[in-house]
């Protein structure tokens, strides 16, 4: 849906996302053409992730083909069928030569990271973003790097919690926690944390049954490699619900975690998987302090009914995004940015953003070869008037739409007083 | 609210002390920039750049800085490169001072969030994006133009509301030594510092992990930042010369063309990044073009431009040096040609009978020296530029509107400029910046505000109508994702009257 959705908003805007944007002009320049032209980079590279692998490949690139360019994808070859099944289908609804796809693994990326592209898109974690962004810059290559972090999610004790639990639940364990934008880990009073735990668990029931590995709607962790790196993450804290696994199926029940601190093996890096801890803290100043002494994360989550709260968090936390009283949402609105910032990212997309992105916006000034009368103040030899004219005509802000009204209706002014003088005033 | 520091007799004294006018600025060293970089970002976290009438008052100060010490500016400047008062108080003092105020005018709006357009499911949620400062960041100045390269973005990093820390070029040592001198006096001193590092000595103090880095400079120092900051994720903003093409038509007005390319490749002694780097012209035009070129050389600068107030001199003996040697080697000398070395004098320069091959052609002239190609036709013009990598600036003369379109669409540049120079770079609402080789981002206006922060998505919801979310819930089931994309098209098709509600 989200993507389908993108494509429909490319193809209807298109015209008008490409199209020349005029810009204020200053007194010199009231006479001639200034605006900003959106031009294509070139040739972009798409790194895909293997979470989302259709989406998080496929939305770039109706922003590079919208934005005019030629894109090579790369997808995950974690998710090996989905790259298989892209490299098959693409290639019949779409220009080879134009949209290749490129398969393989760690040698096949490295390959094309030493090559030069216009621009290079990357979707995964905070490591290979290093390498990508350091490959990059010997080709003065811009980048955009969609990474993850743990995103923290607040929950006051005065908002609602069974809806607030039901749809962390929901945020949470959607795809088994495999999603950058899941809440990683609860912050909460220690007076709400038994009814948390409690709602959290009647919501996992509601969802996945009581038991989730026999439940088709609950998913797998992708390979044994992230099952045994998430099953390590347990360690030192209480299993309050679930806890199972079974490695043959690579399964991790929906797991919530208590007796977590700041120090916890799972609060070293994002989950990535189907664990909630939750962390304990004395309010939202706590919370507040919590959250910043970390990386910035790529979503900070708030529940709460109280406006001046949620208003707080947006002031004085930063994240790529912040969302209040639901989870993953913001991912489905095409006019929000998304994107991170410092270690969660750099760049954004989505919608409109996506085509600006992988744009060159040229600013353009298209002058005639008259008036040179007046640039003579500019040239050589100087002198103290040129200056006192140069500082007026070259530099100054003008609203030129002002001053078009306020001659509009000077000229209205006048041809009423006109007709007041000529018709009117006779009788 | 914090106010910038006051006139206290004491500070003066101690400022005095530090340096005086003329002497070299001591180097600063790697744990001295740790230690102010640690203060940036205690006095960011304590949350004192966040309020607007900090900011207000922070870049009316900077407005303030320049109008109080317009003289000194232009004789550090006048030292440095001899750059005449009229260019310094034009292309510097004034341009930094219409982004400052145009910053205070329009801060209030470019702080507050924007609404923006909500799908069908978030009809009754605030969707908003809010503007934050990103924290402590680097900015970076270049030689050609050192106070407008510091000062512009100081001015965009001011307004989002971020500390800094000013690294002015070693190259300009009055400069550099002045704004070191100054900054402490009008602006906050635990937000903003300058440093005086050495060129290699950059990419050491990127490492510090700062919140985003600014430079403006040649393209292999870009790189070796670039490289730097790729090590800590610090997103980069690089303004990198190139070699801006000039297109000269067989139909255009002669004369004024000359004029316009002459005050734009001369100006500073022909240190810009974006003035026109070399002149593609069609042969039919070419002699006539030269000889229009060289009456405006006179008319400007007298017959011995030595004598000239309102020409300038190579920053220092390495650029000089390099710049002399690529001139004798290169074509043949139409105009100028003299130098002496005594002054770091290079007479203004035409070159004719240029090649592609030539050394001057190989690299960006970052002096007054201007070779003059031929071309047959706009094909072969629009060929050689596409050849080459993409500059800052494409200009382009003529008095037929359909070649000015042909050059602007099929060739591609940070800027374009028809019938004129340099102007688009001094426009505040457009934005500067390069592409491909010569950069990326760009500044300026409200794009240097964008710059420098981080545009966060907001997406206030309430925990009502979940009869309504809980389509979205497992168990699914297939009526219930039947419904959903129902809506969803729905959604789309009537974004129209969706919005008019």
């Amino acid at each position: 849906m989200g993507l389908e959705g993108e494509i429909l908003l490319a193809l209807e805007n298109l015209s008008q996302w490409a199209a020349p944007r005029p810009v204020e002009k200053n007194l010199l320049t009231v006479a001639d053409e200034v605006f900003i032209q959106p031009e294509p980079l070139g040739v972009v590279l798409i790194i895909g992730a293997w979470n989302y692998p259709w989406a998080v490949t496929l939305q770039p690139l109706v922003g590079a083909i919208a934005a005019g360019n030629a894109a090579v994808m790369k997808p995950s070859e974690v998710s090996c069928h989905s790259a298989r099944a892209m490299e098959e289908l693409l290639p019949q609804y779409l220009d080879q030569d134009l949209y290749p796809v490129v398969t393989g693994g760690v040698p096949e990326t490295q390959e094309l990271l030493k090559q030069r592209f216009d621009h290079i898109f990357y979707t995964g974690n905070n490591t290979v973003g290093r390498l990508v962004m350091g490959a990059a810059a010997l080709h003065l290559t811009p980048v955009t790097l969609e990474m993850g972090g743990k995103s923290p999610c607040y929950i006051d004790r005065n908002s609602d919690l069974p809806v607030a639990c039901r749809r962390i639940t929901w945020g949470k364990f959607t795809n088994c926690g495999q999603t950058c934008i899941a809440p990683d880990y609860i912050l909460c009073e220690p007076s709400i944390q038994g009814r948390v735990v409690e709602e959290i668990s009647r919501s996992i029931r509601e969802f996945y049954t009581d038991d989730p590995k026999t439940c088709e709607d609950y998913g797998r962790i992708i390979n044994q490699r992230h099952f045994k790196r998430v099953m390590a993450l347990m360690e030192g804290s209480t299993v309050a619900v679930g806890g199972q696994s079974d490695e043959s199926q690579c399964y991790i029940a929906p797991t919530v975690l208590t007796g977590v601190t700041g120090a916890s093996t799972v609060m070293r890096e994002e989950i990535f998987g189907p664990l909630l801890p939750v962390v304990t803290v004395s309010g939202v100043d706590e919370a507040v302090r919590f959250i910043n002494q970390r990386e910035k994360p790529l979503v900070v989550y708030v529940f709460s009914s109280d406006s001046q709260l949620i208003r707080r968090m947006v002031a004085d936390t930063s994240s790529g995004a912040l969302l209040a009283n639901d989870c993953l949402v913001h991912f489905t609105v095409s006019a929000l940015p998304f994107g991170g910032v410092g270690h969660s990212g750099m760049g954004c997309y989505h919608g409109r953003h996506t085509f600006e992105r992988l744009s060159h916006l040229r600013s353009c000034l298209v002058k005639q070869l008259r008036m040179e009368g007046l640039n003579g103040v500019r040239y050589p030899p100087h002198t103290d008037r040129k200056l006192s004219w140069a500082r007026l005509l070259l530099l100054k802000q003008v609203d030129v739409g002002r001053l078009q009204r306020l001659l509009a209706v000077a000229v209205l002014g006048g041809l009423a007083a006109f007709v007041w003088r000529r018709f009117l005033r006779r009788r | 609210m914090s106010s910038p520091p006051s006139a206290s007799p004491t500070r003066w004294f101690k400022s005095m002390r530090r340096t005086r006018l003329g002497e070299q600025c001591l180097k600063t060293y790697p744990l001295e920039c740790v230690d102010l970089m640690n203060r940036a970002k205690v006095a960011f976290r304590a949350g004192r750049t966040l309020e607007e009438d900090f900011r207000l008052a922070q870049l009316e100060a900077v407005v303030r800085m320049l109008e109080e010490h317009e003289c000194d500016f232009v004789d550090a400047l006048g030292r440095d490169l001899h750059k005449p008062r009229f260019e310094t108080i034009l292309s510097e003092l004034i341009l930094v001072k219409n982004e400052a105020l145009y910053a205070v005018s329009n801060l209030k709006r470019w702080m507050q969030p924007q609404h923006v357009e909500r799908n069908l499911s978030t009809t009754l949620d605030e969707c908003l994006v809010v503007s934050e400062p990103l924290g402590v960041v680097f900015i970076i100045g270049t030689w050609c133009s050192p106070v407008q390269t510091c000062l512009v973005p100081l001015v965009g990093a001011i307004a989002s509301g971020n500390c800094a820390i000013i690294s002015p070029s070693e190259c300009t040592a009055h400069t550099t030594e002045l704004l070191h001198r100054l900054i402490p006096f009008y602006l906050d001193n635990e937000c903003f510092h300058v440093i005086l590092l050495a060129t290699n000595d950059l990419h050491e103090v990127v490492e510090l992990k700062f919140d985003h880095v600014f430079f403006t400079g040649n393209r292999e120092e870009g790189i070796r930042i670039a490289q730097a900051a790729a090590r800590t994720l610090a997103p980069v903003t690089l303004i990198l010369g190139g070699k801006n093409p000039c297109y000269v038509d067989q139909h255009c007005d002669i004369a004024t063309t000359a004029q316009r390319i002459t005050w734009a490749r001369f100006h500073n002694a022909g240190q810009s990044l974006v003035a026109p780097d070399y002149i593609l012209c069609h042969t039919d035009v070419k002699a006539r073009l030269v000889q229009a070129l060289k009456c405006c050389l006179m008319q400007f600068y007298g017959s011995d431009p030595r004598e000239s107030r309102s020409y300038g001199r190579m920053v220092n003996l390495e650029f000089f040096t390099r710049t002399r040697d690529i001139l004798w080697r290169s074509g043949k000398v139409a105009v100028g040609g003299q130098v002496i070395e005594a002054e770091k004098y290079i007479a203004p320069t035409i070159l004719t009978e240029v090649t592609e091959p030539d050394p001057i052609m190989q690299k960006d002239i970052v002096g007054p020296v201007l070779p003059v190609l031929t071309v047959n036709d706009l094909d072969e013009a629009i060929d050689f530029i596409n050849k080459q990598e993409k500059p800052l600036c494409v200009y382009a003369y003529s008095s037929d509107s359909k070649v000015i379109t042909r050059i602007m669409s099929e060739t591609s540049s940070g800027s374009f400029c028809s019938n004129d120079s340099i102007l688009q770079s001094l426009m505040v609402a457009l934005p500067f910046g390069g592409v491909g080789a010569s950069g990326m981002g760009s500044y300026h206006g409200r794009n240097s505000f964008d710059t420098f922060s981080h545009r966060k998505s907001c997406l206030i919801r309430s925990t009502r109508f979940e009869c309504v979310t809980y389509l979205r819930y497992p168990p699914y089931e297939d009526r219930n994702l039947s419904l959903m994309t129902w809506a969803s098209t729905l959604s789309h098709r009537s974004q129209g009257w969706c919005h008019i509600l």
